[in-house]
């Protein structure tokens, strides 16, 4: 793949995060409603979504940081990336 | 004065000739855009006058409904993607009438577009597969790019039929456009990055089987009693399938907002100042239509091709 | 689900679009893919056959100039050798035409030779002939005289060296 190919891959890790931590809050805030722990759950989602987002963009940036470190070409892995 | 017009070269006087055309339209240009200055939003305000030489601009994300044949309500949006269709249609039918091997003006043209995207889809997934992918690959490409092309014809502002809608509960007129660019509906876009969610799935589950499928769901730790890396497998299948679903989004509100995003720069710009003013950001959504088009069709082409290699690892 | 509404989502339209989409397709594939690549394919041909062609005759041509070339080296020795066997010729001919002019001159001079041998011989037979004849007069004549011996003597011995004389010469 060229390098613009590996660049583009990146192109909806915004989205990705974003959606992450929104579906944490929202998940959140009905959890809140339904048991009505006001500002429990949605804590809880907001920090669960943004780990999930963090682990998410990690290993879709793994292969590149691996082909950081060997200095060729990434593997072609299915570990992350995508975006 | 005029023996020395006459000694002088033919081509000093041609460039003498050129000079003055062109000083006349920077001039003419000049005089354009102080007539756009005056007779626009801006200069209206500066003159305590109530509007400018256009009405205000309408921004509505939703596209219009301008047609309905029977219960199927058409938006001007389809018309113009219908436009945008006709154009293309037309330009390879008659490229392609009847081929020659030294071919004409029209053929080139198109077998130029053809071999271009021929190019890019061999740069990112190779020589051997990419005559398979071309069709949709290059298909998104025109539809994208020639979508957003032809909304910048003059005859988009142009056509427009005024309505009279309410709005804060004061009766408002505004004019509807009858043609509007395809790329400003949400359902364009969408329907895109859904054909391109599809096709990616389709190339992976065709070239991988159930290899592919695997990749989002994988019980094999989890059947074999290891129940923490078992979770933690199927975990990271769902981030799989989720970031999959997130990139139709990522996709679809891309090209709007792009497209949506350079629709209102134009409205405003030539809003604000009538003339020539907005020439430039013409250029631009030409270009950015362009540059859409190839991500859109590139981001389609990548996600391909990381799908259809095998993954390593567990399975 | 009114937020989505608002943003413009519209279910019969995105359908639209996607039939749309997959018209634009077909039309795409049979008016432009299909026949582009083709004619991409046939000029790939044309060319890789033009170039395959001039291969060949250029190959042609190399072989028949190297063929001429052998030929005309072929004809130059052959020439050469006919040059060589002529001159060779009229070196031997030359040669022979010598040996026959300087035998011919042999045979004429032996001829001469004897010629003149015979001749002198011839000559020599006649003086000596004149020679006893005179001898024979000259004891005519002596013995007419009456010489004395001793006279006789001188003179024969006289005739005889002169006779002598005229033999060795």
């Amino acid at each position: 793949m060229p390098w613009w190919a590996w660049s583009l891959r990146f192109a909806g890790l915004g989205w990705y995060i974003a959606l992450c931590i929104l579906a944490g809050i929202v998940g959140g805030y009905f959890l809140d409603r339904w048991l009505g722990t006001k500002p429990l759950f949605i804590l809880v989602g907001i920090l669960l979504g943004t780990v999930v987002a963090f682990y998410g963009v990690y290993r879709m940036v793994a292969p590149l940081m691996s082909m950081e470190k060997n200095g060729g070409s990434p593997r072609n892995s299915n570990t992350g990336s995508r975006s | 004065m005029a023996e020395a017009r006459g000694t002088a070269t033919p081509a000093a006087a041609v460039s003498r000739r050129g000079t003055r055309l062109l000083l006349f339209a920077a001039v003419a240009l000049l005089a354009l855009f102080l007539a756009g200055l005056v007779t626009g939003a801006i200069g209206a305000a500066f003159l305590g006058k109530d509007a400018g030489l256009l009405p205000r601009p309408h921004v509505q994300l939703a596209a219009e409904e301008v047609l309905n044949i029977g219960g199927l309500s058409l938006r001007n949006t389809v018309l113009s993607n219908w436009l945008a269709m006709l154009a293309l249609a037309l330009l390879v039918i008659l490229a392609t009438r009847n081929m020659k091997l030294v071919p004409g003006r029209l053929q080139s043209v198109v077998e130029i577009i053809v071999e271009g995207l021929l190019q890019f889809v061999e740069s990112v997934i190779g020589q051997a597969k990419a005559r398979s992918f071309l069709p949709i690959i290059g298909t998104i490409f025109l539809f994208v790019a020639f979508n957003a092309w032809i909304a910048l014809l003059p005859i988009y502002p142009a056509l427009v039929f005024p309505e009279s809608v309410v709005e804060g509960g004061q009766q408002e007129v505004i004019n509807v456009p009858l043609l509007r660019s395809a790329g400003t509906d949400l359902n364009m876009p969408l329907a895109l990055a859904l054909v391109s969610f599809v096709y990616v799935e389709f190339w992976g589950i065709r070239t991988l089987g159930f290899a592919y499928l695997g990749k989002f769901f994988r019980p094999g730790n989890l059947l074999r009693g290891r129940v923490f890396q078992g979770f933690i497998d199927l975990f990271v299948g769902l981030l799989e399938l989720i970031s999959e679903l997130i990139r139709i989004v990522s996709f679809t509100f891309r090209l709007f907002g792009n497209m949506t995003a350079g629709e209102i720069l134009l409205l405003v710009a030539s809003f604000l100042v009538p003339f020539v003013f907005a020439v430039p950001f013409y250029g631009l959504e030409l270009l950015v239509g362009f540059v859409q088009a190839l991500i859109f069709a590139g981001l389609t082409l990548v996600f391909t091709a990381v799908a259809i290699t095998p993954h390593e690892g567990e399975h | 689900m009114e937020g989505i509404q608002k943003l413009g989502f519209h279910l019969p339209t995105l359908i639209i679009f996607m039939v749309n989409f997959l018209v634009l397709l077909g039309i795409l594939y049979v008016f432009a893919y299909k026949p582009v690549l083709r004619m991409l394919d046939t000029r790939a041909g044309r060319i890789k056959e033009s170039v395959e062609a001039a291969e060949r005759a250029k190959q042609q041509a190399a072989q028949a100039h190297e063929e001429m070339q052998k030929q005309l080296a072929q004809a130059r020795a052959e020439g050469q050798s006919l040059l060589e066997q002529a001159r060779q010729q009229a070196e031997a001919y030359r040669r022979e035409e010598q040996e026959r002019a300087r035998q011919q001159v042999e045979v004429y001079l032996q001829r001469a030779r004897q010629e003149i041998q015979a001749e002198r011989d011839a000559a020599l037979d006649e003086v000596r002939h004149h020679f006893a004849d005179l001898a024979v007069l000259a004891a005519e004549r002596i013995l007419e005289r009456s010489v004395d011996r001793e006279s006789h003597r001188r003179l024969i011995e006289k005739v005889l060296e002169e006779s002598g004389t005229l033999r060795r010469s």
